[in-house]
Order: structure tokens, then sequence, then C-alpha cells
């Protein structure tokens, strides 16, 4: 026989046989026992009883809080807060911009004094 | 058709009526998924107890993360199947030589020789098997005997389709290399 012929058959045989002992492999198929398949399903039990129905539960609030409302919400309250404080926790209201009574008085005397002084009744009439 | 078979059922729906509280539905995915888990595992560890632990584990991985499961992902069972991949291959790390009994597997009914001699042929493969390299008996069991396709195969050991053809092949050849000398007590004559 020539060597490249026995070659081929030698890998077809090989081939064969290798596909004849998956087939058997397959045929010998260890089954899910019944305390397996029990436990298995007791897990999924467990599962729901306690984690599932928990996360159910805060779903919706979950899957609020991690959409847009949050940032929404956000902005919301920051605004809220700006609005508060400008309209009534200002520090200082505009009318407290007007100068001071000492300061007024001072510059009352001022008039009184100084004015008549140089001589002048009214600093109009000072000609600078 | 066993469940376990079928792929037309929609797993993933399955899983949504888990989460619902569905238990049929946990039922049917149990009997769909875990007993090629198990061949799976016990093939990958040569020990049925622990095929077990790793089946359950992996199975209640399934349902943890059902809650949060993405429609449009990978089928269940391929997700189960990666899990049960990792579980087996961090035992198999764990362990320090390669453990070489194997688990006795039941058999369907078939005259005494015809059900020996198949018996000794599944027992001579899972022996080769377990010479093989990681990857390779990862690849040729999913492959040949769970019957995968090699892109399922490949989500599942993520690699390519490519080199899930290449792992096959070359797993069949170290196979066919370690199993020439056993042919003749495989009882291959007696059959042709």
């Amino acid at each position: 026989m020539h060597w490249g012929m026995m070659m081929t058959s030698d890998k077809n045989d090989m081939s064969d046989q290798l596909s004849q002992l998956f087939d058997d492999a397959r045929a010998c198929k260890p089954g899910l026992s019944p305390h397996l398949r029990a436990r298995i399903l007791a897990d999924a039990d467990a599962c729901n009883a306690g984690l599932a129905p928990q996360r159910q539960r805060f779903a919706p609030w979950r899957n609020w809080f991690s959409g847009w409302a949050v940032p929404g919400l956000a902005g919301g309250a920051m605004v809220a807060v700006a609005g508060f404080w400008i309209g009534v926790a200002m520090p200082m209201p505009v009318v407290a911009l007007d100068a001071p009574d000492w300061m007024q008085n001072a510059l009352g005397y001022m008039d009184l004094i100084a004015l008549q002084l140089i001589g002048v009744d009214d600093p109009l009439l000072m000609e600078f | 058709m066993p469940l376990e078979q079928r792929s037309d059922v929609d797993q993933a729906a399955l899983l949504g009526r888990v989460v619902a509280g569905d238990r049929r539905a946990a039922e049917a995915l149990t009997d769909m998924i875990a007993p090629r888990i198990l061949r799976f595992a016990a093939r990958m560890l040569g020990d049925l107890t622990e095929a077990e632990d790793v089946t359950q584990e992996a199975m209640l991985r399934l349902w943890r993360m059902a809650p949060d499961w993405q429609d449009g992902a990978a089928q269940p069972s391929t997700w189960v199947f990666r899990v049960a991949t990792n579980l087996c291959t961090d035992r198999l790390r764990r362990r320090k030589p390669m453990v070489n009994e194997l688990p006795d597997l039941p058999d369907t009914a078939q005259s005494q020789h015809a059900q020996m001699m198949q018996a000794a042929r599944a027992k001579a493969l899972e022996n080769a098997l377990a010479h093989l390299p990681e990857r390779q008996r990862q690849a040729v069991i999913l492959r040949h005997l769970e019957g995968l396709t090699n892109p399922e195969i490949a989500a599942i050991m993520m690699l390519g389709v490519e080199a899930v053809e290449s792992l096959t092949a070359r797993g069949k050849r170290n196979l066919s290399a370690i199993l020439a000398g056993e042919r003749d007590a495989l009882g291959y004559d007696d059959d042709q």
C-alpha cells in the first residue's frame, strides 16, 4: 500500500474511532439527581424570597433615582436655596447702602461749622 | 424532545418569570441547563460530587443575577457555562495532581456486554480527556460532547471562533494520539 494512502486511512480510522467514542460518551449521561435538583430549586426559592422581593420593593425608587431625576432634583433644590437666600436671608438690605445716621450728622456739622468759617452759606457759591 | 435539548425556548423570558416568582419557570430552567452543566463539570473535574457543587454554585449565581439580567445579552445557558468553566478552572488550580478517578455514570439499558464496552469506552475517553491541556479539554467537551456550536463556545471561553476551532482540532489530535494504543482494548474490532 502506498504510504500516503496508509496515512490517510489511519487518520480516517482514528477519526471514526474518536467519533464513536464521543457517541458512546454522550450516551453515558449523568442525570440530575433529585437531591441536586431540589438543592438548586431551594436556592432559587431563597433568592426569590430574600433578595428578589427586596430588590423589587426598592426597584421603582432605584430606577427613579438612577435616571434623570437626581440631577433634576439637585438643580431644583439649588435654585430653591438660592432663591430663599436672596429673598429672605440677604445679609445687607439695599436700604443699608445709604449713609448711616452718624455719618449724616457729621456732614451736617461740617456744613454748620466749616462753611461758616469759610464765610459761605451755600457750598454752591464757593466757585471752585 | 427533552427540555435541555430544545434551543427554541426563550431562556431569558423564563428567567424573567423566575424573578416574578414563577417556580415552574425555575424548574424549567433548571431542567434545561443544570444537567448539561453537571456533565460538563463532571468531565472537567472527574469527580461527580465536585461537579454537583459546581452546578449548584453556577445555578445559584444565575438566580442572583436574574433581577439584573439584560435583554439581548448572551443566553442564560451560555452565561452559566461560562461561570461553570471558571469554577472548574479554580478547582483544578487548587488541586495539586490531576485526579483521574472518574465518576461512574449511569447508563441506558442495553445488553450487558455492549453496556460494559460502552462504559469502558466512555471511561477511556474520560481518561484521555483528563490528559489534555485544560483549554483543549474545555473546547473538546463543549464541542463534541455537549454539542455546542463554535460561536457558543467562543462566547463561553471568551475567545475568537478561529481560536476555538484550533483548540478543538488540537484537542482531537492529542486525544487520538493518547487513545492510539487502546484500540484493541476498546473492542472496535468486535464491532466492525
